[in-house]
């Protein structure tokens, strides 16, 4: 049997080295680059293609931008709408990395726990400049909340930290460990099915037809919790609590 | 597993960092603006549509007040001019009942005296002619036997008679 594990290799396609670093094109790449043209192919509109009375595809596009919007409005407050381009940026680039990854044959970029750990910091690094620019040093008071008995300080302000710092990494894990597992299994389904034959194959391939719209409604979920996550961080660094 | 091998750590890193700034940049810059601008005028135009329609029903409100007090009023002059009609129609069927009745009774009462009027005529003229027959029988009895003085004496208590007869 195959290793199930081993389609999430990344491999060199275009070999690109600048300094030190390695930046070479990986099918991964290529695959955030296909997520980035497809995002904006569903939500670029020509204005003189809006209509007053909107058709599916701008029905749908408008729905999902109204409910990041109101979404931002309710978690962060009036000024949510401003990080809207941003919320937005996150869900499709989520989304539709992971909606292509399900196609057969093709690579899951948000599968790399490097891509999920870079949107994730990037995220909570926004999160974090917001604070700044609204509180200034206060925001750092997140870390030992007005009303704490200054004794019980030393033990919160660790504890804080550490809550703090698992934002970025539980947002990262969430995602890479969500759309690593399905793959994996579905890799795992197919084999079995490829190894068992027409004669008992049949069981798991309904399986792995089961587990396939199961990560459909997974890609979707991902991405909303993935900027939803970011969402609330920000409007905590807005609110400080 | 594969994905902690950290030899495509830079590539994946920095390549996700660009195309996600890609995708915020031509959200930002082309896809967001006309959509939140038509989602924008939708709710404006909607919004537009629902005060003209409560105003329109405002309006249609007042007419109808309007014109069911006006057919309030224009019901209750008819039931007066009617109640005038039927009031007038009335006095002068009376009226008319009532010269009707006293021209019957005239001429009831014109003919009673005519009758009356004719009737003594009559008797006068019956009264007369009898008068008139009997002094002709008389005369006729008495140029047969004049002188017998018992007849005279019939004859004129004959006309006495008439005259009592006459009252």
């Amino acid at each position: 049997m195959e290793n199930p594990l081993h389609h999430f290799e990344l491999h060199t396609l275009v070999p690109i080295r600048i300094g030190g670093l390695d930046l070479s094109i990986t099918q991964g790449v290529v695959m955030m680059w296909l997520a980035v043209a497809a995002a904006f192919a569903v939500l670029f509109f020509p204005a003189a293609r809006l209509k007053l009375v909107p058709g599916r595809r701008q029905s749908l596009v408008e729905m999902a931008v109204v409910f990041l919007r109101d979404m931002s409005v309710e978690l962060i407050g009036k000024k949510g709408p401003v990080f809207l381009p941003l919320l937005a940026a996150l869900f499709f680039f989520v989304l539709f990395c992971n909606l292509l990854g399900l196609i057969p044959g093709t690579f899951t970029a948000t599968s790399q726990i490097f891509v999920t750990g870079a949107l994730a910091v990037t995220a909570y690094f926004v999160s974090v400049g917001v604070g700044l620019k609204y509180h200034g040093l206060h925001y750092f008071k997140i870390f030992a909340p007005t009303g704490t008995p200054s004794w019980l300080v030393p033990l919160m302000v660790p504890i804080e930290v550490i809550s703090h710092l698992a934002r970025p990494l539980s947002l990262a894990l969430r995602l890479f460990a969500n759309m690593t597992a399905g793959h994996t299994i579905l890799a795992v389904l197919f084999s079995l099915t490829v190894s068992l034959g027409i004669a008992l194959g049949w069981l798991p391939f309904g399986f792995t037809v089961a587990i396939y719209l199961l990560e459909f409604a997974v890609a979707f979920i991902q991405a909303y919790i993935f900027t939803i996550l970011t969402t609330v961080y920000i409007g905590d660094a807005v609110h400080l609590h | 597993m594969p994905q902690f091998d950290v030899h495509f750590l830079t590539s994946s890193v920095f390549w996700s960092v660009v195309s996600f700034a890609i995708l915020l940049y031509l959200l930002a810059k082309y896809a967001l603006p006309p959509v939140l601008k038509a989602i924008d005028e939708r709710e404006q135009s909607i919004r537009q549509t629902i005060n003209e329609a409560q105003r329109l029903k405002a309006e249609g409100e007042t007419l109808i007040k309007e014109y069911e007090e006006k057919m309030a009023a224009i019901r209750k002059e008819s039931q007066e001019i009617l109640e005038g009609a039927r009031l007038q129609a009335q006095r002068l069927l009376e009226a008319n009942e009532r010269e009707t009745r006293t021209r019957a009774e005239k001429i009831l009462s014109d003919a009673k005296e005519e009758i009356e009027r004719e009737t003594a005529r009559a008797i006068r003229d019956v009264r007369g002619h009898a008068a008139s027959l009997a002094l002709a029988a008389t005369e006729q009895i008495l140029r047969k036997k004049v002188d017998d003085g018992d007849q005279r004496r019939l004859v004129e208590e004959f006309l006495r008679q008439l005259e009592a007869g006459k009252g």
